[in-house]
């Protein structure tokens, strides 16, 4: 197996003392692999995943990203380190008075001069890339208008677009799809999986659904109060350790 | 009998009959009503301190028929040349204190917010900005003319500081009010804190701030026709000595013009809050 693109190492997080949400948490991300993190409201999800791209320190541990050590970094070395790392949000996170087609740019702010992104002076391809991923996405008609006009699967699509534009080595995604109806997750998950799968990104996905992280996952991570209790090819995720993860068996019925 | 039933119960029981207790039941019940009462005896009694009586209030009435009778016609001309430097002094005042205001609350906004600040940052900048709203702007002007002598810089400095009081708060309440995940999302993408600023930060704000912005070009606008009256600069200063050499007609016209430039700038800054919504 090639060597993995992210490694999690010992990490934990307390947000108050000695009330560790994450304990000791290990982890791998391989090249060009789909990994769902699944697992109950409160289970440290999210604050592993901006643990990742360093939003948040950790209290201690290691994530190695290819050779960088992410917890040590700080300032410029952080934020070069940010920009190769895209994020999906729940809420979408769209700056709402920007266009869609602006909104899609912020993902290149980490790669311009302060004074370029200041003026909002983008590059000529980093324009044709943009409109080029809208296209993709089928948002080519909104380009200019403004985010707030769109209904929620646009505005994730507008959200997987703003990640794309980094060109980011490794996409971090925070439930994609809860603030979705099913259809409509079902479409974005297959539009944001087809577009990593063509560029070889590899994807972390924390998501509640469980049918559909079996429908999307290459693997399946399952956590519960800070710790992986379960990490393993999704047809191995049986009701056994959908209890084992959740707790009790009663939700299934 | 269940616990909760002899709790009701018990409040309607009579209560014990203590002099202490007969007090405090007097005043839970007739609170309200002594405090207005005492209300209305201090205004009563400040309305004597001042010496206003009826008879006061028909001898003011007749005063003022002889002096309304005395403004009319205006006298536009006598003076002009004047009123009009004044005029024009008045309104630069308001536009250059606005725009050195806005452009110093801008950043003081920032700084003073204190989602995006660590308050070693934000309490000096909120005890200057408390600092400068604490006066009236006619005693600011006073002690600016004295530090910087008569004439419309201490019209102008006055007029400056009044603008960071009270935009620099409303900026630093508008900045407070964002939504933190549009900043989060900018900040995740590894841009610069200047790009966090200006693309999750700005855009949330714009509007409001441009709304504060004229909402304080129209308070400017009103006091530096008034900061003449202690020297520093615009119409005030010739409207109060045309008022003090009984030049009635002349402060007529005088108080014409006033009314003339804060109808148009009304109706202005409505066109132009319109055009920002
Ligand atoms: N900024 C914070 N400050 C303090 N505690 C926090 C903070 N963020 C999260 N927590 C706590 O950490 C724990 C884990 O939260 P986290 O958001 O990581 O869980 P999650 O698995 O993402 O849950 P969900 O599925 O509901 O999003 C929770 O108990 C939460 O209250
Ligand atoms: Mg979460």
């Amino acid at each position: 197996m090639s060597e993995a693109i992210l490694q999690i190492r010992n990490l934990s997080k307390s947000y108050f003392h000695k009330q560790p949400v994450l304990h000791d948490v290990s982890l791998d991300v391989k090249p060009e692999e789909i990994l769902i993190i699944i697992g109950p409201s409160g289970a440290g999800k999210s604050t592993l995943m901006r643990c990742i791209n360093h939003l948040i320190t950790p209290s201690s541990g290691h994530i190695y990203f290819k050779g960088l050590d992410i917890p040590s970094l700080h300032g410029n070395q952080m934020r070069a380190c940010r920009r190769r790392i895209g994020m999906v949000f729940q809420e979408f996170n769209l700056v709402e008075r920007l266009t869609v087609l602006e909104n899609l740019l912020i993902g290149r702010l980490g790669y311009m001069k302060p004074l370029d992104a200041f003026l909002q002076r983008y590059a000529a391809e980093d324009i044709d890339a943009a409109e080029a991923l809208l296209t993709r996405l089928g948002l080519r008609e909104f380009a200019l208008k403004r985010a707030d006009n769109l209904s929620g699967g646009q505005r994730q699509r507008v959200g997987i677009g703003r990640a794309l534009m980094q060109n980011p080595e490794l996409l971090l995604v925070d439930e994609p799809t809860s603030s979705l109806d099913p259809k409509t997750s079902v479409e974005v998950m297959e539009i944001m999986a087809e577009l990593a799968r063509e560029r070889h990104i590899p994807v972390l996905v924390n998501m509640h659904d469980v049918n559909l992280a079996r429908r999307f996952a290459d693997r399946i991570v399952g956590m519960r109060e800070g710790r992986i209790v379960f990490d393993g090819k999704k047809e191995e995720l049986t009701n056994d350790t959908l209890a084992k993860i959740y707790g009790g068996d009663s939700w299934m019925h | 009998m269940d616990a909760l039933t002899r709790r009701v119960l018990k409040t309607q029981e009579p209560v014990p009959t203590g002099g202490m207790e007969k007090v405090r039941r007097f005043f839970r019940f007739y609170g309200v009503q002594i405090l207005l009462f005492l209300f209305v005896v201090y205004v009563l009694f400040a309305l004597s301190r001042l010496g206003i009586s009826p008879k006061r209030i028909s001898e003011g009435f007749t005063q003022g028929k002889v002096f309304l009778s005395r403004l009319f016609p205006p006298d536009f001309i006598t003076r002009w040349d004047d009123i009009r430097h004044d005029m024009l002094e008045s309104l630069e005042i308001a536009v250059v204190a606005s725009i050195i205001g806005i452009l110093l609350s801008l950043p003081l906004g920032l700084l003073g917010a204190r989602n995006l600040m660590p308050s070693v940052v934000t309490w000096p900048v909120r005890l200057f900005i408390s600092l400068a709203r604490a006066f009236n702007p006619i005693i600011i002007g006073i002690i600016f003319v004295k530090a910087v002598g008569f004439g419309p810089l201490a019209g102008l400095l006055t007029l400056s500081v009044a603008s960071v009081g009270f935009i620099g708060k409303l900026f630093i309440e508008a900045v407070e009010e964002i939504s933190m995940k549009q900043v989060e999302a900018v900040r995740a993408s590894g841009a610069s804190f200047l790009s966090v600023i200006r693309f999750g930060v700005l855009p949330q704000v714009s509007a409001r701030f441009i709304g504060f912005g004229m909402y304080q070009f129209d308070s400017n606008l009103r006091n530096s026709t008034t900061l003449g009256i202690v020297g520093a600069g615009g119409i005030g200063g010739t409207l109060f000595a045309a008022y003090q050499r009984f030049d009635y007609r002349i402060v007529c016209a005088i108080v014409l013009l006033i009314i003339g430039l804060i109808i148009l700038d009304e109706y202005v800054s409505e066109r132009v809050r319109r055009v920002f919504q």
